[in-house]
């Protein structure tokens, strides 16, 4: 066989065999996740809107479900404003450069702390010091990618979400399941999340769906707290 | 030529069956994979997305002990008759190229804590060692009562710049406990 007739045929098949996906490159679960929680790191400013839904198994077989609605404003590096209405619920909670504040609208009290300045070392400090987790924490530290530890991870391919074509990825450790959707494209956002806890029997889990507004108009009145008409101040001690 | 004719007939049939024999063309769910997992697509994707069904149902809270805690009683293993395999979606177009990484970020200290993962805490929970327990009259001082069973009947007072809810003869002093709200039983500020 001549030789150009070699390598015409070692072309073919190359072109065939990619065309099958042997050798498509296939993204592995930690390269989204990392690309989606550097994406959430590269914004200074952003905001959205959650549904968060517990689904709590009870000891007859039902599954309990409790909805909360989350709105999240930040404005890195030191301003934060969650709402959260829902089960039991309806809070504020803010962190404006060194204080955090959380308000419960229903019983009209609030509680302060003074905490470090930016926003990953004060939901750390809350959360060491007081036992205060900040609702959504895992979409607004800005280093997500390095603090998430999963011994598994799978890719699942593509699915859509809200009409959204996403990456579907799985990781696992011996405590919990997260089972992700990410966003294709040039904004890889996270776009729903499902947290499935494995130290029960049964599959208790909190679901996630995420609307993003990157370009959303913020202004340093968001983070400011007004004390309501009323409202009173109350100690906070922590939870450990 | 005709050499030529006779090269792009062959191949055209290599070609041909190199593309028949890939191994892509037998895509289908690998149930087996997805089973690892303890959630399958089908639950997740209509779970999920269906959140518009989750319901507030206040009126249980009265009847709830504790629930973000596990009640001690609860098997360790799961029932034996839970199916082995669970139902999967299979017109669910699942990539079989599953990427396993076994021995990545083995570190059991990381993470139990649940300070991305946990929820919202709906459950009365623990102060101390202490329960916190729905209200009723007659509790002893220190006793920690979830602000979610407080009547609305009580009045609000304030004695020494110290917010109190009076019910009946006790008061009660409110409190965050972390990010819950309680009340403590106090004795009289007057």
């Amino acid at each position: 066989m001549e030789l150009y007739k070699k390598l015409l045929s070692a072309t073919g098949v190359v072109l065939l065999l990619a065309g099958t996906g042997l050798f498509a490159e296939e993204q592995s679960p930690k390269d989204i996740m990392k690309k989606a929680f550097e994406y959430i790191d590269s914004m200074d400013q952003y905001a959205f809107k959650a549904v968060i839904v517990d689904h709590e198994p009870t000891d007859d077989g039902k599954i309990n479900k409790y909805r909360f609605d989350v709105s999240v404003k930040v404005d890195r590096p030191g301003k934060l404003r969650v709402d959260t209405k829902g089960y039991l619920r309806d809070r504020s909670n803010y962190l404006n450069n060194g204080v955090y504040t959380m308000m419960d609208h229903g019983f009209n009290y609030y509680g302060q702390l003074k905490t470090p300045e930016t926003i990953d070392d004060a939901l750390d400090y809350i959360f060491e010091k007081y036992g205060i987790r900040s609702p959504l924490a895992q979409l607004i530290y800005s280093n997500m990618h390095e603090r998430a530890k999963f011994v598994t991870s799978k890719n699942f391919g593509t699915m859509m979400v809200d009409g959204i074509e996403c990456d579907y990825i799985a990781f696992s450790n011996y405590l919990r399941e997260v089972h992700i959707w990410v966003a294709k494209g040039d904004e890889p956002l996270v776009k729903a999340y499902s947290i499935i806890d494995k130290t029960g029997e049964d599959d208790y889990r909190i679901n996630t769906s995420v609307t993003w507004d990157t370009h959303a108009q913020i202004s340093d009145s968001d983070f400011v707290f007004r004390v309501p008409k009323g409202a009173e101040k109350i100690s906070v001690q922590s939870a450990y | 030529m005709k050499n030529k004719n006779r090269f792009l007939v062959k191949f055209t049939v290599v070609t041909a069956m190199i593309g028949l024999f890939s191994p892509s063309v037998s895509m289908k769910p690998n149930a087996q994979a997805l089973n690892s997992y303890s959630a399958t697509l089908s639950q997740l994707s209509v779970s999920l997305l269906n959140t518009a069904e989750a319901q507030a149902q206040r009126s249980r809270a009265n009847v709830r002990t504790s629930t973000r805690a596990r009640p001690a009683t609860r098997p360790a293993a799961r029932p034996a008759t839970r199916p082995a395999t669970r139902p999967v979606n299979r017109n669910v177009n699942v990539n079989r190229n599953v990427n396993v990484n076994r021995n990545v970020n083995v570190n059991r200290n990381v993470n139990v804590n649940n300070r991305y993962y946990g929820g919202h805490g709906h459950g009365y929970g623990h102060y101390h060692g202490r329960a916190i327990v729905a209200f009723t009259s007659g509790l002893i001082i220190g006793s920690m009562v979830a602000a979610s069973t407080m009547p609305a009947t009580c009045t609000t007072v304030v004695a020494n710049g110290i917010s109190y809810r009076r019910c009946g003869s006790s008061y009660y002093q409110p409190f965050y406990q972390g990010d819950t709200l309680v009340y403590r039983v106090v004795a009289s500020p007057y």
